[in-house]
């Protein structure tokens, strides 16, 4: 066990082109980590130099106390599980879990205790016999997880693991692979796309875009304070919504209005939006924090909007409801029972103690 | 085969007809050597048959004694079994490398072996005999194996270079992770996973060295030395041709390469990367 220091590492193409730019990231002893961001947005290329898979083009790479800039994978004492499994097809599970200890020289009966112990966590006893091929998508990725863990390596890399896996396999691999880290109390760095695996799964999330880190902290954080517009736009679903438009002073109190649509900031935003009036700025909402008039507790004239209905999406415990008015697009999370057509007018309630505005320009969240 | 008698169109029916033809006139020869190779020697001109009246097995022990056939035989599998060894081994390591590794110049040494896979090997019969002989390796052993080495060699790098290229790069990542040296990777990973194009090398390889004829009668002089091919020759004497030993001798030759397809053939399994990366 032990924690990692990435220090302002670079990784570049040709000398023009990086793929990751001026990284800073302390990962504690025992913490779970997720990378989380689109395609190309470097967080692959920024676990394969932790493993020591791609060379570190500058800054400075640690496990523990050591640097390991240069230091090749099988002597940085961490385990990675990759998205295609990447089983040697031609070994037995048992074989494929064995590999990695019978090249360090283990002895036999320390081989089969750790591979069986493994086997016992993972419940891929009965499979041990087998070859890759003769298994399914779950119980593949299990096998590359038991590869890992027979290692006890002090670090844990996983590269979008539960990719290849259908909907249902992947929300059980979700539940052990966080059960599996309560278990053995291991660091762990996970990449991911999927929001959903990174805000469930991290106990801190790392967001990144276009090579560089977006911001690093805890899901809820990164919920409610996002840094800024990418990260505000890329965690939850559906995403925020975003409005364009201008801060005007109308007294003491200031408002954001677009075409015809005008919200009144609460007295706390006020303050802190004082120094942008007459600027263009981008409102963000969370699709929750839009209510149904009928059933708001905070309607007012100044936080009230009206739209007319696009289309509904049923989710069962909730409902999606995209709308329009002559001002904008957007998405407001209802309640499942609600009668609502398309076509048909309603009031939307907007909690402006929840709202963001970001400057439009470097996409600054100016309120957190 | 067909479910109804309307499935079998003429076409088909012609493409059948065509097929069991060719099929009859390969196996026909062959069907006909085993039959000669069992009668006696007055029997080849006077019975057409394909089954012999009288059984004439002891024409094998002749041929394999009296005619030699013994060291012929052993020569001829010394040569296959070195020269596949030596190809296996140099084209899996050759083809590893143009396949995985980075180094100046690869791809123009790629491009010049395969290059040499359009020169017809009699074509430069001349050049490898000068060379032989200015090394001393006219009529020895050395001197028959390494061309035959080179010549099998571009063939098999560029198939097993193809095969190697399929190989997930993530399981190269996996095996380098779980501690493997390059060449840990080559012999842990790639060699055991690349079975069936080395069955395809071994089968096309062991049939050109077994069936190699020119090269052996241009460097060998001493009948101790020779393969099965040029020894056959022996076969047919002076005067006399004993026909029912030549084709035992030849139905032994033969017999030696249908078993190695046969044994060699249920490596050629499909799909090796099954179960590897889901598709």
């Amino acid at each position: 066990m032990a924690k990692v220091s990435l220090n302002n590492i670079s990784k570049t193409y040709d000398e023009k082109e990086y793929a990751v730019l001026n990284c800073n990231l302390e990962i504690e002893d025992r913490e779970f980590v997720v990378l989380v961001g689109p395609s190309g947005c470097g967080k692959s290329t920024t676990l394969r130099m932790v493993a020591g898979l791609e060379s570190v083009s500058s800054g400075e790479i640690m496990i523990g106390d050591m640097v390991v800039n240069h230091i090749p994978p099988k002597d940085r004492d961490i385990a990675m599980v990759f998205q295609n499994y990447a089983l040697y097809p031609h070994m037995t599970v048992f074989d494929n879990m064995a590999f990695g200890l019978k090249l360090r020289r283990f002895s036999k009966n320390e081989i089969s205790e750790r591979v069986l112990h493994a086997a016992k966590i993972l419940n891929i006893e009965p499979f041990l016999h087998r070859k890759p091929r003769e298994l399914s998508g779950g119980e593949r990725q299990r096998v590359a997880v038991g590869r890992a863990i027979v290692r006890k390596p002090q670090v844990f890399l996983f590269d979008e693991p539960l990719s290849n896996l259908d909907a249902k396999m992947r929300v059980q691999m979700r539940t052990e692979i966080s059960r599996l880290h309560k278990r053995l109390q291991t660091t762990m760095i996970y990449v991911t796309h999927d929001q959903v695996e990174a805000m469930t799964m991290g106990d801190r999330i790392v967001v990144m875009n276009k090579g560089e880190i977006q911001q690093v902290a805890d899901p809820l954080t990164i919920y409610e304070h996002p840094r800024n517009l990418f990260v505000a736009g890329f965690i939850g679903s559906p995403p925020m919504n975003f409005f364009s438009g201008k801060i005007i002073s109308a007294g003491s109190i200031l408002q954001f209005v677009i075409k015809g649509m005008s919200l009144q900031l609460t007295h706390e935003m006020n303050k802190k939006m004082h120094s942008y009036i007459n600027q263009e700025v981008i409102m963000g909402i969370r699709p929750e924090k839009i209510y149904d008039k009928l059933f708001a507790k905070t309607a007012t004239d100044t936080n009230t909007i009206t739209a007319s209905v696009e289309v509904v999406e049923q989710m069962g415990s909730e409902m999606f409801t995209y709308l329009k008015n002559e001002s904008a697009d957007f998405v407001a999370r209802l309640d499942a029972h609600e009668q609502l057509e398309p076509g048909q007018d309603m009031e939307l309630v907007f909690d402006m103690s929840k709202c963001h505005f970001f400057e439009p320009g470097t996409g600054i969240n100016l309120v957190d | 085969m067909y479910k109804n008698i309307e499935d079998l169109s003429l076409s088909k029916l012609g493409i059948h007809v065509f097929l069991i033809g060719v099929s009859i006139s390969c196996l026909l020869p062959l069907i006909w050597m085993i039959a000669s190779s069992l009668k006696t020697q007055d029997a080849i001109f006077t019975n057409m048959s394909l089954w012999p009246e009288v059984f004439k097995f002891s024409n094998y022990t002749e041929a394999w004694k009296g005619g030699r056939f013994g060291t012929y035989f052993l020569n001829s599998l010394f040569y296959t079994v070195t020269v596949i060894f030596f190809i296996v081994l140099f084209s899996s390591m050759a083809a590893f490398a143009f396949s995985r590794l980075d180094f100046p110049g690869k791809n123009i040494l790629f491009y010049m072996f395969i290059g040499v896979m359009m020169i017809p090997i009699p074509g430069v019969f001349v050049a490898i005999f000068v060379i032989l002989n200015k090394l001393s390796l006219i009529n020895t052993r050395v001197g028959y194996i390494l061309p035959q080495i080179n010549a099998g060699l571009p063939f098999s790098i560029y198939l097993l270079k193809t095969f190697f290229d399929k190989i997930p790069k993530e399981m190269e990542d996996s095996a380098k992770i779980d501690g493997c040296s390059k060449w840990q990777i080559y012999w842990h990973v790639a060699l055991p996973l690349a079975k069936s194009a080395i069955a395809v090398i071994v089968i096309f390889n062991a049939l050109s060295t077994w069936n190699e004829f020119l090269l052996a009668n241009l460097i060998f002089s001493d009948a101790d030395l020779m393969p099965l091919q040029v020894g056959l020759l022996k076969f047919q004497g002076e005067r006399v041709t004993e026909y029912p030993q030549l084709m035992a001798g030849m139905t032994m030759t033969t017999a030696f390469i249908i078993v190695t397809y046969l044994f060699m053939q249920r490596f050629i399994i499909k799909g090796i990367t099954a179960g590897a990366v889901k598709g």
